[in-house]
């Protein structure tokens, strides 16, 4: 018979990254821990059965600067669409960009995707071959490099660095 | 009324800024995929705020931890969600709107 996968390397810190999980979620009640054990295991042998992923580099410093630009690049996207919304004569003018990605891991080609619907101006909408199907609100803005940087931002995020 | 007090009804307050504006692209913008780029952007700046806002209101290390929670988990939800919705747009072969 086969091991359980759920014994699988890194056992304890997953009981202890769900066990602090239920603790925030649940304001520490000591009663509550009745549905939250439960509610653990649950989570480990769901979490043993999900689609593996490739091992992935992580930078620190990567990720720190990721979240400045990210919370910049919210706010712009957000009084970007909210004047749109708002403008009595609607200024839009969309159009459908095929971006080629560099990145290689399907953690990060995710990330990217999602990544992009939060930014000014652009959102996913289909990955296939390589390609990312991008929807843009504006013609005139200069998708590409604005793609092509975030994609650098998210390979420095990951240790993957692009000529 | 303390300055976080102030700073904390500033910030929620103009996070339902957002959120209205998000509703009114909702209503306003021409098809699915116009629509979309309004609620997630919108809303995520919204929800930004609104997060800020209530940060500010408290002291406590376990409703700060849980207030950054709902935020991360709001916005993978609604990037996926959003990345569904336009995929399936295609799908069905629905066309962009394009300016005339």
């Amino acid at each position: 018979m086969m091991r359980s996968r759920i014994f699988q390397k890194g056992l304890i810190s997953r009981i202890f990254a769900l066990a602090l999980l239920w603790w925030l979620l649940t304001g520490g009640a000591m009663h509550s821990w009745i549905i939250g054990i439960p509610a653990i295991l649950l989570g480990l042998y769901v979490h043993a059965y999900l689609p593996r992923i490739s091992p992935f580099r992580f930078s620190l410093k990567g990720a720190f600067f990721f979240l400045l630009y990210f919370l910049k690049q919210s706010f712009l996207a957000g009084l970007d669409v909210a004047v749109r919304a708002f403008h009595p004569k609607l200024p839009l003018n969309p159009s459908l960009v095929s971006y080629h990605y560099r990145l290689t891991n399907e953690l990060e080609v995710v990330f990217f995707a999602n990544t992009i619907s939060l930014l000014p101006g652009t959102l996913s909408t289909h990955i296939e071959k390589g390609c990312v199907l991008v929807h843009t609100l504006d013609q005139s803005q200069p998708t590409y490099d604005n793609l092509r940087d975030l994609e650098n931002r998210i390979g420095k995020v990951f240790g993957e660095e692009f000529l | 009324m303390s300055y976080s007090g102030f700073a904390s009804i500033l910030f929620t307050g103009l996070g339902l800024v957002f959120f209205i504006a998000g509703t009114v692209g909702l209503l306003r913008f021409p098809d699915v995929y116009t629509r979309l780029h309004a609620l997630t952007k919108a809303d995520n700046l919204g929800l930004g705020m609104v997060i800020l806002g209530l940060l500010l209101n408290t002291n406590r290390v376990d409703i700060l931890l849980k207030l950054l929670l709902i935020w991360l988990v709001i916005l993978f939800s609604s990037a996926t969600c959003c990345y569904l919705i336009a995929q399936t747009g295609l799908n069905m072969k629905i066309k962009p709107w394009e300016k005339k």
